[in-house]
């Protein structure tokens, strides 16, 4: 793997029209990562993600993409991919002849297109609509067609914008369990609104908000999951006092409202993802001892909580 | 801006392979498209359409003209037209007919040579042409920029190979159906003749396809202009015929000798018209023994080059 990110933009910007879309965009996508790009409706992520695959042109700013400066199509082909959001796909043309022109051009051979281009129909669960026109295809359908395409080669970088977008439950979760599994060394980069499918599939994210990036790392340290502990409890009663207690150097509070008891690990804590399990026992053990009703838990904030709090 | 950093030299002859191949990879798919989405289908109906309606049309004419003659003369009429034609072209009248017309004894022993039906060919099919081109290849990209269909294939290729083989796709189709048409008016011809001459009107027909292929590419390149210059099909459409009628507007007027005038200056400048209009090189194309036909070829070649550069400069810088 190697040691450079595999996605670099550097104080990029660009302007529509009287709309800033972005203002010095900084990002790096660590090689090998599954990194999620978050943000609201306008904060410049599809700009953003443009911009890296060369469909747009930056007002000022440098993108690297796998060390090459800028998009470069010649000097990029092959090494990686993208699922644009809302590009059509010709409407006469049958799905594998798609993914066979487009892995033509990605420098693939004729026979190694079309094996691949059944594969991928294969994995995006299209293979009985290999023959058939794009215009007879659902939305859902044409979504996995466009995620199929992305999916040609042995791209190092994978790009998707939205890509669960207008898929039903069952695909969208099959998608995210074929992104997983698919992972193989290479980095994929996926902006989606769905936070609760980027929390499980990334293990760093950026928070795009007008234009900038407002918070972003690995997906642990942002929603605090080694300082963090919440604890929900059922009707019954509520330590919260004796957990304190029994953690002494730790923050512990209890919201009544909602019930919840939340535990702020110490900021000195050593092996801090070695303590929060430590801490979860602790307080479990007082929490039963006390004969407390135990609903749930769970570790740090969600990347929901603080996507709001940063945005 | 964005900055330079250096990045190693590429093979440049796997650079040039791999260019080559995806101009040839993308010129293919523009044809499958073309099939896919029935262009072609609607192409070869007009050529094809036209090059019958040519043939057929002009053997009616020869027909009422021959039935008249006769009518005139008291001589029989024959069940199928193009006997008196011949004989009359076999005949010194038919020459100084021609000389008359156009006014140049050269070009009425050139034309004097060729069966009418093939000097008809060749005079329809250069005029016509043109307009159907504008007219079919107009949207190739501006469509495929307006969906964004584009960005599939511009993530793959350089803009360049993506436009080139665009427009060597519409290219190819221009030749199969100029072909297809010449073929079609060589077979209705042949239908509806009574002395059809068999081999000068295939070698006329032959020598005619080339040179309205070549009169066809700087309106091809016309159109790649107008496909590359805007992100609407219908803005290209009109960009591509306005345009066009715009170019065939100013040659009219630059090859009108009152317009021009007496000026030494102006008339430079209306010289300099001619040869930027594709309109400008159709006589010269038509009849090569006149000692334009190298030059206007050449010039036919620039402008489809110049046209297509002047659109891939805006296709270049162009957000997508």
């Amino acid at each position: 793997m190697s040691a450079s990110p595999a996605l670099r933009l550097t104080d990029v910007w660009k302007r529509f029209g009287s709309t800033q879309a972005l203002r010095g965009l900084a990002l790096e996508v660590p090689a090998g990562s599954i990194f999620g790009l978050i943000g609201p409706n306008g904060a410049g992520k599809t700009t953003a993600f443009s911009i890296a695959c060369g469909f747009l042109r930056p007002d000022r700013g440098q993108v690297t993409i796998l060390d090459v400066s800028g998009f470069d199509p010649v000097r990029l082909k092959g090494r990686m991919s993208a699922m644009p959001q809302d590009a059509a796909l010709g409407r006469e043309t049958r799905c594998l002849e798609h993914l066979r022109f487009f892995g033509q051009l990605q420098g693939l051979s004729a026979r190694e297109a079309a094996r691949q281009g059944e594969a991928v129909l294969d994995q995006v669960g299209l293979s009985d609509r290999r023959d058939h026109k794009t215009k007879t295809l659902s939305h859902g359908m044409l979504r996995r067609l466009a995620i199929a395409q992305a999916l040609l080669g042995s791209p190092e970088l994978v790009m998707l914008d939205e890509p669960t977008s207008g898929l039903d439950p069952r695909h969208a979760h099959e998608l995210r369990e074929l992104l997983r599994q698919s992972r193989q060394g290479r980095t994929l980069l996926i902006s989606s609104h769905n936070l609760a499918e980027l929390e499980a599939l990334c293990d760093h994210v950026a928070f795009i908000d007008h234009g900038v990036v407002v918070a972003g790392g690995a997906t642990d340290a942002l929603t605090q999951k080694g300082q963090q502990v919440e604890i929900y409890l059922a009707t019954g009663p509520a330590p919260y006092a004796a957990v304190a207690a029994a953690l002494p150097g730790d923050v512990v509070t209890w919201d009544e409202p909602t019930r919840v008891l939340r535990i702020v690990l110490a900021a000195d804590a050593a092996a801090v993802a070695r303590a929060a399990e430590d801490v979860i026992a602790v307080a479990l053990r007082v929490l039963l001892d006390a004969g407390a009703r135990i609903s749930g838990l769970r570790r740090g904030t969600s990347l929901e909580k603080k996507f709001l709090e940063m945005t | 801006m964005i900055d330079s950093v250096a990045t190693p030299p590429a093979n440049a002859q796997a650079l040039r392979r791999g260019f080559v191949r995806d101009t040839a990879l993308v010129a293919r798919f523009e044809l499958g498209e073309a099939l896919r989405t029935r262009l072609l289908v609607v192409m070869m109906f007009l050529f094809v359409g036209a090059g019958a309606l040519g043939a057929w049309g002009f053997a009616e004419m020869v027909s009422g003209i021959e039935q008249r003659a006769a009518q005139v003369t008291g001589a029989p009429t024959a069940r199928r037209p193009g006997g008196a034609l011949r004989r009359l072209r076999q005949s010194r009248s038919y020459h100084d007919l021609l000389a008359t017309f156009l006014r140049d004894e050269q070009k009425a022993d050139y034309y004097a040579a060729q069966p009418p039906i093939v000097v008809f060919f060749g005079w329809a099919a250069l005029l016509f042409t043109p307009w159907l081109i504008l007219f079919t290849a107009a949207d190739t990209i501006s469509s495929e920029v307006a969906s964004r269909a584009i960005r599939y294939a511009a993530l793959r290729t350089t803009r360049l190979a993506y436009a080139l083989g665009k427009a060597l796709g519409q290219t190819v189709i221009v030749a199969g159906v100029s072909a297809l048409s010449a073929l079609t008016f060589y077979v209705v011809a042949w239908l509806c003749f009574d002395t059809f001459e068999y081999g000068a009107t295939a070698m006329g027909l032959l020598s005619y396809w080339p040179r309205v292929l070549l009169y066809s590419l700087p309106f091809v390149g016309w159109s790649m202009f107008a496909s590359m210059a805007t992100s609407s099909a219908n803005l290209a459409r009109i960009l591509s015929l306005g345009g066009a009628v715009a170019l065939a507007i100013l040659n009219g007027l630059a090859v009108n000798a009152p317009v021009r005038g007496t000026g030494v200056v102006s008339n430079a400048l209306w010289d300099l018209v001619t040869y930027l209009t594709p309109f400008g090189h159709r006589d010269g194309l038509a009849y090569p023994p006149g000692g334009a036909f190298l030059t206007d070829m050449a010039l036919c070649l620039a402008l489809a080059v110049v046209y297509f550069a002047a659109g891939f400069a805006i296709l270049r810088r162009r957000d997508l």
